[in-house]
This record gives C-alpha cells, sequence and structure tokens, in this order.
C-alpha cells in the first residue's frame, strides 16, 4: 500500500519528534528515518511509528552508522512498532 | 514518497545482505540497453552480482536503503519497476500482482498457437501501481502462454492462462488457486476453471480474478490470505460465479486439462517463426555476473536484434540470430563462461536463492543443483539427452525452488551437527505438472549434500536402465517403498 498525503515530520515537545510511516515497505521507512535525522539538531529524540518488520532492523542500523543512539525498539501491537533514535 | 507505488526492497537474512531488488522484467524481454544499465547497477550497488528468477525478474542483492532513491530514479528511466514486497507485514495486507509469468520464446516460437506478450503487458500495466491494488491480502500470480510446452507452470499460479484450440477457433483456458508454499491450506495445484477465454477477453479476465480476491480473500489471518484459501473454502463453482458476476458476463463453458510441461524448456538452437533463430542459454539457479550482462548484451548487439529476454527457468534467450551468425553467436556465449550446451536437466533445473534469505547454509540450493547436473552429466553423458527429468530445490519450506512439483523435489533443512548447522535435504520424488500433475512425495529426510548426489544418481540409473524417457513415468511405474530403495541402494 501506499499512504495518501504526505509523510510529515511533527515536532510534539521541545526536542522530540514524530514521524509515523504505517503503510510504507522498504526501503522508504529508512529513507525517511534518514531525512529526519538529518533534518532535527543533535540531542533531538526522533520516535518513528512503522508496520514494516523488516525496517526494525534496517533503521536501527542506519542509526548506528550514523553515530545515532538507538534509544528504543518497541512492538506495540502485533503489527505496529516504534523506534526511538536521539541524534549524535 | 516518489517512487513508493512502483518500487520496493525485499528482506534479506543470508551472505551478509540485508535488501534485495527484485527488478520485473516485462514479458520476459529486455534490451542491450537495459542489461548494461542492470550490470551497472549491479556493479555500483551489488557487488557485481545477478540472478534470474523464475518469475522472469532479475534479482540484485546487498542493496543498502540509502541508497534506494538513486536506484529507483535509473530503474524508473528505463522503464522498469519492482515487485512491492509487502510480505513482511505480519498481517494480511499490502499484497500486489507479481510480474506476470510468460513464454520466453512467445511471438518467435513457430509452434506457439498465440503471441501472448501484449496481453501480458497490457495486464502489467494496469496491476503495476495502481494504488487500488496494491493492499490486497497478499500477493497474486499470474501467467499467461500460447506455447506447446508448458513452460509458465499454470498449475503453479493463482492464475494460470494458457492457450487452447477449440475447433479452429485460438483461445485461453485458465488454472486457479495453485501455490507450492506452506501457508494454508497447504501446497496446492491449481484447478481447471472451465471456461473458453477470447484474447480480447484475457485482461477482462485477469482484472476480475484479481478483483475476487482482493473482495473476498481472507484478512483476518495472513496463512490464510493467499487466494488458494479462497478457492479451498468457497470451491471451484462459486469462485467461478463470483468471478463471471465481477466480469459482467457467462463465458463458455470449456472442459480442458493442464498443458504438458516438456522436460527441455525451448533449449539450445531453435529455429524461429521468421526463419531465424533464438538460442536459449542454459544458467544454473539463474545466477550471473555483471561482467556476464555485458557480454550477453554485446552479443545480442552484434550477432542478434540487441534483444535479450530471461526465462522461468531462470535461463536467457538470445533471438533473432540468423543462421550465418548462429556459430559464432555460440563461439562469443562460450568465451564469456556461457556454453549452449550439455544434457536438457541443464535448462530445466531451478535453484531458490536460500542463501540470500538466511535459510540455508553452504552447500546452498544453487550449488547443488550445479553439483547434481555436472554429476549426472559426467556419469550418464549423453543417455540423459532423452530423458525428461524435472529437479527442483527449494532451500526452505517456502517452495521458492518449486520442489513440490519437481520429479526429484529437494527441500533443503538446516540441522545441528559438527561445531554447529549443517546443511540437509529432504528428498522427495514424482512431484508433476500436465495431465497428470501431482505434488511430490516425501521419501527420504535430513540427506547429506553428498548423500543427495548419490540418491540422484541411484534414481536416474534405475530410470535409464528400465528404458524410460520420462522420469514421471518411472515413479508411477513403483511404488514409493520401491523408489526408496533404488535411490538408497546402489543397484548394478
Amino acid at each position: 500500500m501506499v499512504p495518501k498525503g504526505k509523510v510529515a515530520l511533527k515536532q510534539v515537545d521541545k526536542g522530540r519528534y514524530v514521524m509515523d510511516v504505517r503503510g510504507y515497505t522498504c526501503p522508504y521507512p529508512e529513507v525517511l528515518a534518514r531525512r529526519a535525522l538529518n533534518a532535527i539538531t543533535p540531542g533531538d529524540v526522533f520516535e518513528i511509528t512503522l508496520d514494516n518488520a523488516p525496517s526494525c532492523e534496517t533503521i536501527p542500523a542506519a542509526a548506528e552508522e550514523l553515530k545515532h543512539k538507538v534509544l528504543e525498539v518497541t512492538k506495540l501491537d502485533p503489527t505496529t512498532w516504534k523506534i526511538v533514535i536521539q541524534k549524535s | 514518497m516518489r517512487f513508493a507505488d512502483r518500487f520496493s526492497l525485499g528482506r534479506d537474512r543470508g551472505m551478509g545482505s540485508r535488501q534485495f531488488l527484485r527488478i520485473k522484467v516485462p514479458a520476459g524481454v529486455l534490451t542491450s540497453k537495459h542489461l548494461r544499465a542492470i550490470s551497472e547497477l549491479s556493479d555500483k550497488y551489488g557487488r557485481g552480482y545477478a540472478e534470474i528468477t523464475d518469475r522472469q525478474d532479475i534479482q540484485l542483492h546487498w542493496i543498502q536503503g540509502k541508497d534506494a532513491p538513486e536506484i529507483f530514479a535509473k530503474l524508473d528511466e528505463l522503464g522498469f519497476t519492482t515487485d512491492k514486497c509487502g510480505q513482511a507485514y505480519p498481517g494480511a495486507r499490502y499484497g500486489d500482482t507479481r510480474n506476470v509469468v510468460v513464454c520466453p520464446a512467445t511471438g518467435i516460437n513457430k509452434h506457439e498457437l498465440i503471441n501472448v506478450a501484449p496481453l501480458a503487458k497490457k495486464i502489467n500495466n494496469f496491476f503495476i501501481g495502481n494504488l487500488d491494488y496494491l493492499d490486497m491480502p497478499r500477493k497474486f500470480k499470474i501467467s499467461i502462454t500460447g506455447c506447446e510446452l508448458g513452460c509458465t507452470r499454470p498449475e503453479m499460479q493463482d492464475l494460470g492462462l494458457f492457450a487452447v484450440k477449440r475447433g479452429v477457433e485460438v483461445g485461453f483456458a485458465a488454472i486457479v488457486g495453485g501455490a507450492l508454499g506452506p501457508s494454508l491450506p497447504g501446497p496446492r495445484l491449481g484447478k481447471p476453471l472451465g471456461v473458453f477465454i477470447r484474447p480480447e477477453e484475457v485482461f477482462d479476465v485477469a482484472k476480475a480474478m484479481v478483483d475476487v480476491f482482493k473482495e473476498h480473500g481472507n484478512r483476518e489471518s495472513k496463512p490464510k490470505a493467499r487466494f488458494k484459501w479462497l478457492v479451498e473454502t468457497w470451491g471451484l463453482e462459486k469462485i467461478r460465479d463470483e468471478f463471471e458476476r465481477k466480469l459482467g458476463r457467462k463465458l463458455e463453458r470449456f472442459e480442458h486439462g493442464c498443458p504438458e510441461v516438456s522436460g527441455e524448456e525451448h533449449a539450445g538452437v531453435r529455429e524461429q517463426k521468421d526463419g531465424k533463430n533464438f538460442i536459449c542459454v542454459p544458467v544454473i539457479g539463474g545466477v550471473l555476473s555483471s561482467k556476464k550482462l555485458r557480454g550477453i548484451a554485446d552479443i545480442a548487439d552484434e550477432l542478434g536484434k540487441g534483444e535479450i529476454r530471461v526465462t522461468p527457468y531462470q535461463n536467457f534467450i538470445l533471438p533473432h540470430v540468423a543462421r550465418d551468425k548462429l556459430d559464432a553467436a555460440l563461439k562469443r556465449l562460450k568465451e564469456i563462461g556461457l556454453p549452449v550446451k550439455g544434457a536438457p536437466i541443464r535448462w530445466v533445473i531451478v535453484g531458490c536463492a536460500s542463501d540470500f534469505c538466511g535459510k540455508s547454509v553452504e552447500p546452498h540450493p544453487k550449488q547443488v543443483a550445479k553439483r547434481i547436473v555436472e554429476h549426472l552429466e559426467g556419469r550418464f553423458g549423453e543417455k540423459l539427452n532423452d530423458l525428461k527429468l524435472l529437479v527442483h530445490m527449494s532451500g526452505c519450506m517456502h517452495d521458492c525452488g518449486l520442489h513440490h512439483i519437481g520429479h526429484i523435489g529437494l527441500l533443503g533443512v538446516m540441522a545441528a551437527g559438527g561445531d554447529g548447522v549443517i546443511q540437509a535435504y529432504n528428498l522427495s520424488i514424482g512431484g508433476e505438472l500436465g495431465a497428470k500433475s501431482s505434488l511430490g512425495q516425501p521419501i527420504e529426510r535430513m540427506l547429506t549434500p553428498d548423500q543427495v548426489v548419490v540418491r540422484v544418481e541411484n534414481l536416474v540409473a534405475a530410470c535409464l536402465r528400465e528404458g524410460f524417457k520420462d522420469f514421471g513415468e518411472f515413479c508411477r511405474a513403483h511404488p514409493v517403498d520401491a523408489i526408496k530403495l533404488i535411490a538408497s541402494k546402489r543397484v548394478k
């Protein structure tokens, strides 16, 4: 599936951002996560919600490659995950 | 997201690769320019490796997510798309239609009833990137052929179309609900729909059948989400009724069987309709290097018409070679490491990419497939030339290598052994497509690759000794227990 509308990076608090990429398969969650991490400031926290299981491997790997800190990979329900990353 | 409707990457977990790129080749036909571009992508992003799949795709591995936008832009420029690999989603969602498999010799095969390339392209073009069909319960597989060799395996498709003659009229028959993986209700061969389809109705038929799946396929449970579950639980009559309701008319009833499968898949040099020739080149497991891709493109330009085709048996075809250029083409193919020689089994052995899925360890199915072919050729030589024998190998129960329908089927299983994990194979026999279609029966489990080669040799030796030309007939002529004995005990 391809969700309608643009995927938005939303600021929910000072230094905290969220993005919902449910509906996107590989590589888009990783591509969007990379863009988001590029857009925020060092020290900020980025939380991405997704339903594409392989991205739970590729996004943390990309974050580590970029020297960011993966704070959390959590399964929210049988089809949804949340990954939290702090930009270095 | 640009490209998200037509491009994606799939998950790998082996050989150090995390993601693969499966490029759909529409109707199996590409140009030398396409092949060179894919070769460049393989060099730049995929370690110079490429493989032809049994759905006429070209697959690259070691693809990094960060490179995907650039790769997709290049493929888009070339007019290619990829599978939308939504199968990693844990539920029954994000299914798409896969590349429509066609006879690779369509349009040039002088024995075919009808050229199906335009029909396949029309179906592909409708579904690719169509947002209404990217969230089906699961994937949907279609094949269509106008040839006499059953090379598109209609019984293992969700919808398999094949040309038939009714009197002097050429049309199509359809088989529905085939799929060999373990999802419920288990491996199934498709069932004849029992209707006559005129060529001009093919697109509407494909769309209507996909619509039945899209609307009624099981969305509650992923294991029940393939079309075969709907066909099994509804029965053929209800499927046909709903399909005709979607189609908006009833089709004429038509009794038909399944096309016979040849043991050679248009192998070697064949004369075309127009008097030129095509060369079907064997590529065990479909494994090619970027260098070979460029070599093939060069030969196609110099000695053909710059066209190349990929086949459902993971080989490729070099079409449009004039008679006086055949020797030169064969010589050039040999020079780039792709000789057109060997037993028919070389053209029809199938091995999956479980090395990249991470579902097998060495020796992987493609490696064992190569070993089996070379061993049989060395042991039996020209005696194999008249034997119809299909050997199919899968690295896991998902059966991408179609072991259920091989005369000899090998299913990879990993087992504890030595200091870690060792690769073993379960052996089944008697799988068959065509008039006597059946799924293979397991006869022995946990064989080492060395034992596999000996078992296959023993079986082929007995088959030849008893004078059979078709390994399927050899299997049917013996009780399973007798075959087991033949396989495990060398008989002089």
